[in-house]
């Protein structure tokens, strides 16, 4: 026999299933969220940690010269891809995601390999929408999602614990800090 | 019911897998038509160009190592660059471009920055590389020209 039709039981169904379904990227969303606000303090996405190499003084030459020098100064694996003078007793190798920074007067080097962040890397690149394309519509399609599961979960109870009850307060807690900062702030 | 978590678990780890470094990339309106302009020409008459859309070429020899909110182009100069600077989040230039070619286009850009300021970004500036702040390094008011990037390409 079909039971009839009762809308708190739809809104528990799609509040549960909405749930089930966006836990996932919602997890990923949060993780990066943490990480992407502290930018000012560090990068998100690789650790950056340069490592200083000392060599005897090279002379300062031209370009091309100099980075021969250097690579064989340092034993590096090949010449590099491409190389700078920022000064002219300053050189730098671009090598594949890595560099190397030498002063071939004072003889010192800085060798800068980046390492991506496992996890912080991927995640941050869907929370930011890097890919763009396909990844926009299921990044709207989970904002769709999230904001079913906000509004359903404000009728999931009733009565002492629902929304009419304690869950008005809650709600009001939670919009407080918005309104105050947007209030002092602007 | 097995099937269904295993083909999600695969479309998650396909979705979140960061693709390789493609052969050319395009961040923010990518660049237009207009000519190349040197950027040994912008420094040596920047006055003619400041506020004007310009479109620059060169080697990445530098890139924000904390967000990615600009990158330093070498001239065709020896010891020249110029900086490409966006608003943070709008293009983010990842690490792995330095030493790859980039076209670059904005509008450029004169900034008079006062003493204290100078001192404000030099240590700012050696607070990112992770190397000492040279208190040396400030040698008064200094006036930089840079461009205001509204999209480029790199390759």
């Amino acid at each position: 026999m079909r039971r009839p039709w009762n809308w708190r039981r739809v809104n528990r169904a799609v509040h549960r299933d909405a749930g089930y379904l966006v836990a996932g990227l919602t997890l990923v969303y949060a993780i990066s969220g943490v990480a992407v606000n502290h930018r000012a303090d560090w990068n998100p996405n690789v650790i950056v940690a340069p490592e200083t190499r000392r060599f005897a003084p090279l002379p300062v030459t031209d370009r091309e010269t100099m980075a021969a020098a250097v690579v064989t100064a340092l034993s590096l694996p090949g010449l590099p891809r491409s190389s700078f003078r920022r000064a002219p007793e300053r050189i730098e190798l671009y090598y594949d995601g890595w560099s190397v920074e030498a002063d071939v007067t004072a003889g010192v080097a800085t060798v800068t390999r980046p390492r991506e962040r496992p996890v912080l890397r991927e995640s941050n690149y869907l929370h930011l929408n890097e890919p763009k394309g396909a990844w926009t519509w299921i990044a709207d399609a989970y904002g769709v999602l999230l904001g079913a599961l906000a509004v359903t979960g404000l009728f999931v109870l009733r009565g002492h614990n629902g929304l009419a009850g304690r869950g008005k307060w809650w709600v009001m807690a939670g919009l407080l800090p918005v309104v105050l900062f947007l209030l002092l702030r602007r | 019911m097995r099937r269904v978590a295993a083909s999600l678990v695969t479309i998650a780890a396909l979705a979140a897998s960061t693709p390789a470094f493609p052969a050319e990339t395009k961040y923010g309106a990518g660049v237009g038509k207009a000519q190349v302009v040197k950027i040994s020409e912008l420094m040596a008459r920047p006055d003619a160009y400041v506020g004007k859309t310009v479109k620059v070429e060169g080697l990445i020899t530098a890139v924000c190592p904390r967000r990615g909110c600009w990158m330093e182009l070498a001239s065709d100069k020896e010891f020249q660059t110029i900086q490409i600077k966006v608003d943070d989040g709008v293009m983010v230039f990842p690490l792995e471009a330095k030493g790859k070619v980039a076209t670059a286009e904005g509008v450029f850009t004169r900034i008079d920055v006062p003493v204290e300021r100078v001192e404000a970004m030099k240590r700012h500036e050696a607070e990112e590389k992770g190397v000492p702040f040279d208190p040396k390094s400030v040698k008064g008011p200094e006036v930089i020209y840079r461009i205001q990037g509204t999209g480029a390409v790199i390759r």
